[in-house]
């Protein structure tokens, strides 16, 4: 009697073994989940190190205009109703290989996304990356309504690798891009001073 | 002896069973021995119970496979296994086509008959505590003491009440060990070889699509071919530009490019460059100035200028490199 229980024992924990591999096969991931970046964050002030670059924000100014170019080419350029113009200042540097930071997002803290303002033109020191040695900055404009501060974060992400096959397919099998949040406000406090500073034109320099 | 003797007496009054030379042979697996011996080969008749009180023959024996246990003591003399030709299952079996008419037949055997009771005496197997259904055939290992065991001591793998069965015992369990060690091993190897071939599959995937760099090594004030054109080349600190970064050097150098043959000429397309050092760091460069595909003439030299940024550690480091491609990358050595 005991042998033909454990051969039906056996059968049972072969079947088990076998549902279980079957199973694991459906533990995948998502195609949001593996476009996901990977994202180091940092307080204000702090540096966040990712493996390709690392960042940290300097300067933010919030203003209801920005003034463009100097001279008498200058121009300036007003906010849109209900909206500021929020410029932060970036310094980052990269521990190998030079890096292009082109991408950047202020992400509210109910994650909603804006992009880098495209009003501003080419800004200043894009086409400089971010090098082994030395800290390079330059300037991301924002162009958004005053709630969406307080909590906010600064994302910047690093350039894709994936090459001819971003063109195909932008934006995908875009795994494992890192991706930097530098926190923008401490606080709900930050950011209500920010406002209560907010400048009338702030030239876009640097 | 006297058991056989009595054995072969006594077998000669019943019917011989049918012969099935694929049935199990109960006779073949003496205790603590996988092989027995040829006069083993014999199904014992059953004897003649012998008068109440009658110790058994071959009970004062002495026989190195004779497992003293208590269960034996508490059999009944003649009880035992002597009665396995009916339990053979073949009625009115008889033994001769077992039983060799050999003179160490008379003397060998008892010593695979320990006990001696298994022939010493008629009765039932029924009244055996554990003996095995009439209609399967009963190894005639352990004697009376042993038919609650003796199936199991057939293929001597598991442990039975004796000397012999405590070695057949150990014998199982080293086997069993070995076996699980080996389904270990083979499942171990199943995985290893399962996740090495997707590993391997992926490797080749991916260095067909991001192959490795591969850099040919241009030494101090010599030149390399490449698509055709000898490359040279030579690094030197230029002035400071105005937006350089605190910290850093420009780096200035002179590339001399020569055209092997008018074709090279008609399909050159610049390089990119860069500076490199040893360590692996890596800083953009840019050509300032240089020939256009126009101005190149086979066999004649043109000269163009890379400039770049480096921190000031890097200022005599720092390298030149020139790329097509991964495969296709010089660096001039300083």
């Amino acid at each position: 009697m005991a042998a033909p229980l454990r051969r039906l024992a056996d059968a049972v924990v072969a079947l088990a073994i076998g549902a279980a591999a079957v199973y694991a096969h459906t533990l995948t991931l998502g195609a949001d989940e593996l476009d996901a970046p990977l994202t180091s964050r940092a307080e204000v002030g702090a540096t966040a190190v990712t493996g390709r670059f690392s960042a940290r924000l300097g300067k933010v100014v919030a203003a209801r205009s920005v003034r463009l170019g100097d001279g008498p080419d200058a121009r300036s350029l007003r906010a849109g109703e209900g909206e500021v113009f929020v410029v932060a200042t970036v310094a980052a540097t990269a521990p190998r290989e030079p890096v292009w930071l082109r991408e950047a997002w202020l992400r509210t803290r109910d994650g909603l996304d804006y992009a880098a303002s495209d009003r501003t033109g080419v800004a200043r020191g894009i086409g400089r990356p971010a090098q082994p040695g030395w800290w390079t900055e330059r300037l991301f404009v924002f162009e958004v309504p005053p709630e969406a501060l307080p909590g906010a974060e600064l994302v910047i992400t690093g350039p894709s690798g994936n090459g001819l096959y971003d063109e195909i397919y932008p934006g995908r099998y875009d795994q494992l891009r890192p991706e930097a949040a530098l926190e923008l406000t401490a606080g709900d406090a930050a950011a209500t001073r920010l406002l209560a500073e907010v400048k009338d034109s702030w030239p876009l320099t640097g | 002896m006297a058991v056989d003797g009595m054995n072969r007496e006594d077998g000669g009054d019943r019917e011989e069973p049918e012969f099935d030379a694929f049935a199990p042979n109960p006779n073949n697996t003496p205790p603590g021995s996988s092989t027995g011996s040829w006069p083993a080969f014999r199904i014992a008749p059953v004897p003649a119970a012998p008068p109440a009180g009658t110790a058994p023959p071959a009970a004062a024996e002495p026989s190195v496979f004779t497992p003293a246990t208590p269960a034996a003591a508490s059999i009944p003399a003649g009880t035992p296994s002597a009665s396995r030709p009916e339990g053979a299952g073949t009625a009115g079996g008889g033994s001769s086509a077992f039983t060799p008419a050999t003179p160490g037949a008379a003397s060998t055997p008892s010593a695979f008959r320990p006990g001696g009771a298994s022939t010493a005496g008629g009765g039932s197997p029924a009244a055996v505590p554990g003996a095995p259904d009439a209609g399967s055939p009963v190894p005639e290992t352990t004697g009376a003491a042993g038919s609650g065991a003796g199936a199991a001591d057939v293929d001597g793998a598991r442990p039975g009440p004796g000397a012999g069965d405590g070695r057949a015992g150990r014998r199982g369990r080293v086997a069993g060990a070995v076996r699980a060690g080996l389904v270990g091993v083979t499942a171990v190897a199943a995985v290893a070889a399962t996740v090495g071939v997707q590993w391997w599959d992926r490797a080749r995937w991916v260095a067909e699509r991001y192959p490795a760099e591969k850099v040919t090594e241009v030494a101090t004030g010599s030149s390399t071919v490449l698509h055709g054109v000898a490359w040279q080349a030579g690094v030197s600190t230029g002035p400071p530009g105005a937006g350089d970064p605190a910290g850093t050097v420009t780096l200035r150098a002179t590339v001399r490019l020569t055209p092997r043959s008018a074709a090279a000429a008609a399909g050159y397309e610049p390089p990119a460059y860069r500076f490199q050092d040893r360590d692996g760091h890596r800083w953009t460069a840019l050509q300032s100035d240089g020939p256009i595909r126009l101005d190149l003439r086979a066999g004649q030299t043109a000269s163009a200028t890379v400039v770049g940024s480096v921190p000031a550690a890097a200022r005599d480091s720092a390298e030149l490199v020139l790329s097509y491609s991964p495969g296709e990358t010089l660096r001039f050595a300083r």
